[in-house]
């Protein structure tokens, strides 16, 4: 039978997301005078930019059905490698690269274990996630590397003008990210792949280099993260990036993309990181504990899914 | 009152859609022990009306009256325990299950402690296939049967509930020649049984083979309900559209043929395919045909690279080629329309645009980046040459009907500018009227120059269409016939029994 097109339940969705971020700006900005602050919400695009920019990759891989558990642990591994160089005065320019590179090596080591050796995605990621981590804590014995220059702390902490340095990177890289999907066949073969695999292939779309391709752009992402982080703290930390994956893919979902592929967008998930970190920001300027977080976080991702169901079953 | 003999009435049955009045009043009578066929164009309502039966929608309008019980609006479990089971097409088994487990899947026989008695399982399901006459290995898990032995996997899970009426959605559309002798046999042993059926097919001459009597439905509306005996095939054709067809046998002349080959095949052997061998020519249509597995789909899978082959020699417009992969043969303008449109032709969850310029979208790009008026305006225009039914490019396919989301994979190619086109099944599960339209863009496009090798089921469709037609059997070639000469029951004959006695 024919039914109506999908397009309202779509824009209902997107809206959906606005009416979740506007309803939590108001109930911050009623608790605490500060929220609605210049000074607050460029202190909140900092702190987003990080979750944010590991969130972009996720996306990528979510369209193309996959997911990547590793993102944590290769941001951890590559920032150590960025720490380390630093520390032994190598340009930061290069320290920079080394770790992005690194972590897109591991990604692509994922990607084609899962692309071309047909592993589960979720299997193979778990497999990585391991191994970077162990990686991370032997770079140093798992000591943290202190002392970093401060001309590394500009790219993770420093601001232009009152506006995070990160933020700002964050930003340009959705525009870049979203571009990318709408406006070139890579883009959009991520879709196809991530819809029907099958269908793809037999569209002659390179499904197996692309799939490989998303996982490479998700780790190098999820690297430069992790090099954004030792330069904010000042310090690699080999246990950083504990739990990354969970925020991203918690990001990527509230901001509309579908789990079982082909479906998601950089606006979407730039709005659900953004939600995401309100929620520990209201916590935190009404000084809430942060057990009490976790708690909250969990069941307003539930409560933002529950709301798409419900207008998806609708339409 | 109900009529006595009567196991199902359906009076005045409404059905509404957003926008769309599915069913409007439609009344429909199933007669006790009968074979009762239902048929209509796609979007007639006989889904609709079946899911309304099924309990998996609720009516909107009307009343149902099952074994002289007026029914409730409730949910499909208690229809099942009523006794109405829908066998759809896509069976609804569980693949890593054996047989018996799928039979007595909600309903399994216990020990006395509650635990589920195996034995007793084993030998219940071994009962109804013994009944039943069927050759089936209970033990068997789903994953491992064939089509047909899966369908009887259903029906004895519809005799294991105790169903009174069952229901059969397109049955026979997966089926070979044999499994559907299996099934013809099967629903008379059910009749034999005092089992009511209701039959849904595409293919009319089925209904005469199985069905007592025959309802038509016609844009949600009832047009008349016969028995077999007393309509043909050209009344069916003409209640189910409304008009009269000409004469459905009218095939087009036989011409010569182009010399130009475009493309040769020598001696291509894969894991099941034998030592085929044949020539393409410019605008010729090639038939391929044979039962469901005797290698036909492989064929042109290998060709487009989308399986490899262990031998063989492929000339393309003469030139030697080997293509490992789609891409490769995508680039020498070769196009492949898969068998499974929903499956491997198409992504579902988006919309027509981006289905249709799937395979061409560097064809839609300004400076490197992708130009989304040029994609409009592409795809305004295959719309309205191909005819295609959609609310706006922006719909998402999977809510067109087959038809139209076939025509959507055939302009995905034209936009390519394929000069051969591999075409899988090219109207299975499409209703007449588009049937015919497809027929037509294949043989204009066939006139146009462009070449084609159309494997089918349906022998109908390729002698109207072909200009030659192979014969597969067990993999290999067993007869080639060409226009002038062709002769449907040979074809047939020898496709069933791989044999070319001539």
């Amino acid at each position: 039978m024919r039914k109506e097109p999908m397009k309202i339940g779509d824009l209902l969705k997107k809206y959906n997301l606005l009416v979740l971020l506007i309803v939590f700006i108001v109930i911050a900005s009623i608790l605490s005078p500060n929220f609605l602050t210049v000074g607050n919400v460029l202190n909140l695009l900092q702190q987003a930019s990080i979750p944010g920019i590991v969130a972009i990759g996720m996306t990528l891989v979510i369209i193309i059905s996959g997911i990547d558990l590793s993102v944590g642990s290769v941001a951890a591994f590559a920032g150590m490698i960025s720490a380390i160089l630093v520390s032994k005065n190598v340009p930061i320019i290069i320290a920079v690269l080394a770790g992005v590179v690194l972590g897109a090596a591991l990604g692509l080591v994922t990607g084609i274990l899962i692309a071309k050796f047909g592993l589960p995605d979720f299997i193979a990621s778990l497999a990585m996630m391991e191994i970077a981590r162990g990686a991370a804590l032997l770079t140093t014995q798992g000591v943290p590397v202190f002392g970093l220059s401060n001309d590394f702390k500009f790219i993770g902490g420093g601001f232009i003008g009152k506006v995070s340095v990160s933020g700002i990177i964050w930003i340009i890289l959705t525009i870049f990210f979203a571009l990318l999907l709408k406006y070139t066949s890579f883009g959009r073969s991520l879709f196809a792949i991530g819809g029907n695999r099958e269908a793809a292939t037999l569209s002659g779309i390179k499904t197996t280099r692309n799939y490989a391709i998303t996982y490479v752009l998700c780790a190098a992402l999820a690297a430069f993260a992790g090099v954004l982080t030792a330069s904010w703290l000042a310090t690699g930390q080999p246990t950083a990036g504990d739990g990354m994956e969970l925020n991203a893919i918690a990001a990527s979902v509230i901001g509309g993309a579908s789990l079982s592929g082909g479906i998601g967008s950089m606006l979407g998930t730039f709005g659900g990181v953004f939600l995401l970190q309100i929620i520990t920001n209201i916590f935190n300027l009404v000084g809430l504990a942060s057990f009490y977080q976790q708690i909250a976080k969990g069941i307003i991702i539930i409560a933002a899914l529950l709301l798409n169901r419900a207008i998806d079953a609708k339409k | 009152m109900q009529e006595r003999d009567n196991i199902l009435e359906m009076r005045k049955i409404d059905k509404l859609f957003p926008g769309v009045k599915a069913l409007d009043g439609v009344d429909f009578s199933v007669r006790r022990g009968e074979v009762h066929c239902l048929i209509g164009a796609n979007g007639a309502g006989k889904s609709t009306l079946m899911k309304i039966l099924s309990g998996a929608y609720v009516e909107d309008g009307g009343e149902i009256i099952f074994d002289g019980e007026k029914l409730k609006p409730h949910g499909t479990l208690e229809r099942k325990k009523k006794g109405i089971s829908v066998i759809y097409q896509e069976l609804s088994l569980v693949n890593e299950l054996t047989v018996g487990e799928n039979v007595y899947i909600n309903n399994y026989p216990k020990t006395k402690l509650g635990t589920v008695d195996w034995k007793e399982v084993y030998k219940k399901t071994q009962e109804i296939a013994d009944e039943m006459n069927m050759q089936i290995d209970v033990k068997a898990k789903v994953s491992s049967l064939n089509i047909g032995q899966r369908q009887m996997t259903e029906i004895m899970k519809a005799l294991a509930s105790n169903a009174k009426l069952i229901v059969m959605d397109e049955p026979s559309s997966t089926l070979s020649k044999r499994e559907f002798e299996t099934l013809l046999q099967l629903i008379k042993d059910l009749k034999a049984k005092g089992i009511t059926l209701i039959y849904i097919s595409h293919h009319l001459e089925e209904l005469f083979m199985v069905g007592d009597r025959i309802t038509i439905l016609r844009d949600g509306k009832f047009v008349a309900c016969r028995n077999a005996s007393e309509i043909n095939e050209d009344h069916l054709v003409e209640y189910m559209t409304g008009a009269k067809v000409s004469q459905k046998n009218e095939y087009t002349e036989a011409k010569p043929l182009n010399d130009e080959k475009v493309l040769e095949v020598k001696g291509l052997t894969n894991h099941k395919v034998r030592n085929i061998s044949f020539d393409l020519h410019k605008g010729e249509v090639l038939g391929l045909y044979g039962l469901v597995g005797a290698g036909r789909t492989e064929v042109i899978r290998s060709i487009f690279g989308a399986d490899p082959y262990e031998k063989g020699e492929i000339k393309l417009h003469g030139r030697p080629v080997h293509f490992r992969h789609t891409g490769e043969a995508i680039a020498n303008k070769i196009g492949l329309i898969p068998e499974n449109r929903k499956t491997q032709g198409l992504v579902q969850i988006l919309p027509v645009w981006e289905n249709m310029t799937m395979v061409a979208l560097d064809k839609c790009k300004k400076n490197g980046v992708i130009n989304y008026g040029v994609i409009r305006e592409t795809c305004e225009l295959y719309k309205k040459s191909l005819n295609v039914k959609t609310p706006s490019i922006n719909t998402v396919i999977q809510n067109l009907s087959g038809g139209n989301q076939q025509k959507v994979i055939i302009a995905k190619w034209l936009f390519r500018d394929c000069d051969i086109l591999l075409i899988d099944e090219p109207t299975q599960g499409i209703d007449v009227m588009v049937k015919e339209e497809i027929y037509k863009i294949i043989r204009n496009l066939a006139d146009e120059g462009k070449s084609m090798i159309v494997v089918s089921s349906e022998l109908d469709e390729l002698l109207r269409i072909c200009d030659n037609i192979i014969v597969m059997f067990d993999g290999k070639e067993v007869m080639t016939s060409s226009k002038e000469n062709f002769n449907p029951d040979k074809i047939l004959s020898v496709s069933v029994t791989g044999r070319n006695e001539s």
